[in-house]
This record gives structure tokens, sequence and C-alpha cells, in this order.
């Protein structure tokens, strides 16, 4: 296996670990409105995700700097191309990460009021963008022979990359839900427990006629060779069976089903885009590719012994930090 | 870094300016203060070295690197460059008066002063920064890659604009809320063993 296809694998794992990661963040910021309807309930649905949110999005920045280092061309095409987009999503990213922070600082209700619903459009623009880019890399950007991209930003919301969204959305709240039928206790875990089967409802029906525009719109399915159809039946098999265990009240299988969901859903988008990364509707040939857009074997083979001595690090006290604060919320020791 | 010393013509031994207004389109300096033989030392370690002076290197740099312009704002690097030493400077002392007072804390004059030096970081960092990217003119990347090349085409001076605008003013105001909020809890009273739900 050569070093363009084996970090064209680590980028998908960086991005599989995180949308899995920052899927329940979003769904819970998303959820945090309308799970908690009391002040000590929505500080209680906070403190879930709290201490763990922000190694999560470490999980964007590594997936970005690896692209970054290992495909140059693709992050610039990508990031100037959809500069516009971007800045949205860094001012929906900084209200959420200061959200966290300041909302229980101070005791007046408007001020915590303000805040959640900044968490709450701070969690739903970025899943949403994040769909929208996704949908756009598998359906193709007007990238010209230079490998610029000239549109701006409406070209980047139509339809299909819009419904991708929904659908990141849809999957992310269903994630969150479950996650918090784990973490919380009382009424917000009743409701939690609720509110799962119905976003569960909502994520099959957005995911499937996701896939199916996928199927008529793009090749990311149909692709001769390595394409996204077995991880897309396989995602689908485990959506369908997080339903079963919500509907069981097993709550962590359900988690497990979602992280599966999570994992085939994105493994099909780059199984399905390999060995291209960015396609361009204008012509193939004009397509960044690993070989055409990545950086020189010297820069990989460092990046790739960096990456064999310090991932595994990061992993152990990423792990370690879960089961630290692995408790059910109780309402009874808020830090956040 | 020369322009950073405002020093035009090459000089042997070359003086520190302390204080100098630099006249870019004349390539010189209006007024100076100079202190002889500093920056020969600070330079090279000797107090006779030779330090080449900006329009030595320009002309350098043209036979190197083709036609252009090669010299970045003087006078913002050279104040710029000054206030971070400075504030650098004081930062020192003021540690050094922490550690050498047998009672820091009982001297309201010391503490007063302390008060406002949280400012020094913020200065000294920002003037820092300032230097380092206004002096990398015109290069991006050293000798390799100049800024202008390195732009990219499809992004419109407008979106630039629009993001500067907005990430300063979301910046701003969640400055003043940050500071609102330390000044609130900095000024209550110091509650005994409540530490956890302190928030």
């Amino acid at each position: 296996m050569d070093l363009n296809t084996l970090w064209f694998i680590l980028i998908t794992v960086l991005f599989t670990g995180f949308f899995v990661l920052e899927g329940f963040d979003y769904g819970v910021g998303i959820l945090l409105p309308f799970l908690g309807k009391k002040d000590e309930e929505r500080r209680m649905i906070i403190n879930t995700i709290g201490p763990i949110w922000d190694s999560n999005e470490v999980w964007m920045i590594t997936a970005g700097g690896a692209m970054f280092a290992a495909f140059p061309q693709v992050y610039a095409t990508l990031f100037s191309g959809a500069y516009l987009a971007l800045i949205l999503m860094l001012v929906g990213l900084i209200l959420r990460g200061v959200g966290f922070e300041f909302r229980s600082k101070s005791p007046d209700p408007k001020w915590r009021n303000t805040w959640d619903w900044l968490l709450f459009v701070g969690s739903l623009v970025p899943a949403l963008l994040w769909g929208v880019v996704v949908g756009n890399l598998m359906r193709g950007l007007a990238i010209d022979a230079r490998m610029i991209y000239w549109g701006g930003l409406l070209p980047l919301l139509n339809p299909f990359a819009l419904w991708g969204g929904l659908t990141f959305v849809a999957l992310f709240t269903m994630h969150g839900a479950n996650f918090l039928a784990l973490r919380t206790t009382g009424e917000v875990e009743k409701r939690a427990q609720a509110v799962a089967f119905r976003a569960w409802i909502a994520a099959v029906v957005v995911t499937v006629i996701f896939v199916v525009w996928a199927f008529f719109a793009t090749d990311i399915l149909t692709k001769p060779g390595i394409n996204g159809l077995i991880p897309a039946i396989l995602a689908a098999i485990a959506l369908l069976v997080a339903g079963y265990f919500v509907r069981q009240g097993r709550f962590g299988w359900a988690f497990g089903m979602g992280v599966l969901t999570i994992v085939f859903a994105t493994v099909m988008v780059f199984a399905g885009l390999y060995p291209r990364i960015l396609i361009s509707t204008l012509n193939p040939a004009y397509s960044l590719t690993i070989y055409n857009a990545s950086s020189s074997p010297y820069t990989l083979r460092v990046m790739t012994i960096v990456a064999a001595i310090f991932v595994p690090i990061v992993l152990a006290y990423l792990a370690w930090t879960y089961k630290v604060f692995s408790d059910r919320v109780t309402g009874k020791k808020m830090v956040y | 870094m020369i322009s950073a010393e405002a020093l035009w013509e090459t000089e042997q031994p070359a003086s520190f300016l302390v204080v100098a207004i630099p006249d870019s389109q004349a390539r010189t300096n209006i007024f100076e203060i100079r202190i002889p033989y500093l920056l020969s030392f600070l330079s090279y370690n000797s107090f006779t070295a030779r330090v080449e002076g900006l329009n030595e290197l320009e002309k350098a740099a043209i036979a190197r690197y083709g036609p252009g312009e090669y010299i970045p704002p003087v006078a913002i690097n050279f104040y710029a460059f000054r206030i971070m030493v400075l504030a650098g400077l004081l930062m020192v002392l003021l540690a050094i008066l922490a550690v050498a007072y047998k009672q820091p804390e009982a001297r309201p004059g010391f503490l007063k002063v302390m008060l406002w030096a949280p400012i020094l970081p913020y200065l000294a960092g920002t003037t820092g920064w300032i230097m380092a990217e206004v002096g990398r003119w015109p290069w991006i990347v050293y000798g390799l890659l100049r800024i202008e090349d390195a732009i990219s085409p499809n992004v419109p001076a407008s979106s630039i604009v629009f993001s500067l605008v907005v990430l300063t003013v979301l910046y701003a105001v969640l400055s003043v809320l940050a500071f609102r909020l330390a000044v609130k809890y900095g000024t209550q009273e110091a509650t005994s063993g409540r530490v956890a739900e302190a928030y």
C-alpha cells in the first residue's frame, strides 16, 4: 500500500472519529433547550459533555490538520472555495465553545437562556454545514484545471448538499439523545428516552432519502471498483438495529449502533471517493486525487512515523478522560 | 530584523537607535536618538562589527530574486519591536521585584502596579506578532513564495473584509463579557470552603 492511500485511510479514520464524537456533542447542544425545561435540567445536560466536548472537537482539528499536511491542495481548494461557509461554521463553534464556559457564570436567567440558545445555534450550524460539506464532496464541485473553485457560497447550498446537512443534523440529534439517555437522571433522562425514538424515526426517513438520492445523483455508491455501497448497506442495518434497541430501552446498545451507523456512513463517503478527494464537476481530469494533491513522499514518510508514535498516546489519554467522566450526571455537583 | 532597527545605511560600527522617525520614501530617518556601538554588539557580539543597512540588503535581494520591493514598513516594525522588548523587560523587572520583596502583598504601591501588569504580556505578544508578520513582507515563505503570489484568487476582498469585521466584532463583544465576568468574580468576598460550587 502506498503512503498516499495510507494517509487517505488515516484521514477517513480521523473524520470518522470526529463525526462519532462531535456528533453526540452537536446532538446534545441541539436538544439542550428542548430536553431541559428548568435551569438545573439544562445545566445537567451541559455537564454531560462539559469535560469532553473540547477533546472531541480536537478530532476535527486533527482531521483538518492531517488533510493540510498530507493533501495540501485539497485543503487549499476546499477551504478557500468554501471560505464564507467556513467563517459561518467558525462563528457557530466560537459561540458554542464560549457558551459552555460562560453560561452558568451568572445567575441571571436571561443571561443563561440567551447562552442556551446560542449553544443550540452553535451546535446546529456546524452540524448542518458539515453535512453540506460532505454532500458537496459526494456530488463534486466546479473545480477548474488550476484546482480552484470559483463558485462562492450559493452553489454549495444546492438541494443535495442541504439534504446532506439535514441528514447529519438528524443523525447527530438521535446520537445525542441516546447519549443523554445514558448520562442523565430523573426527568431529563425520561425525556431523552422519549426523544430518542422520535429522533430515530426522523433519522431513518431523512437518511433513506439521502442515500437513495446519492445513488442517482453521485457515483459514490455505483463507481466501479471500490465504492460506498457495502458500507451504505451496513450503515442502514446499524441504523435499523439502533431503533430496535431504543424501543427495548437498551440505550447503551442503541448508542453503540449509532456509533456504527456514523462510522459506516463516513466510510461510505470516503470509499466512494477513493482515489479522488475532491471531484470536479467540470471535467473528471480536474479532480483532486490522492496522487495529484498530496505532499512529497518525504513529507508523508515523516508524518507516518510521527503519527505512529503519537496517535496511540492520544487515544490512550482520550480513553482515560472518558473513563474519569463516565458517571451519570445527577445534578448534585455541577462544575459547568 | 534590520527594518526593526530602522538602519538604512550600512554602518561600521553600528549605533542602536532608541528613537527614530523613519521616512520610507526618502529611505532615511528624519530624527534619531542613537547609542553608538550598541547595534554592532547586539547583532554580532563585537563592538566593531559591520551591520548591513536596509538599502544594501535590498540591492542584494534584487540581485538574488529579481526586481521589486523588499523593505517592509519600517516605522511599524521599529516601534512594534521596541514596545515588545520594553513590555518584556518590565515583566522581568516586576517578576524580580515580586521575588526580591519579602512581603510583596503588603506593599500597596507594588500591588497597584501589578494590577495593571497583565496588560504587558498581551502587549508583548501582540507587538511581537505584528513585527513577525509585517517584517516578513514581501515573503510568505522567505525566498520561495511572495505574499502576492499566495493569495487565493477565488476569495474576493469583500469576503475577507466580511470575515475580519465579523470576527473582530464577535471577539470584542466576548472580551467585554469576559472582562465583566472576571471583575464580578475578582471583586467577590472570598467565600470559605466553597470550591467546586463557585461556578
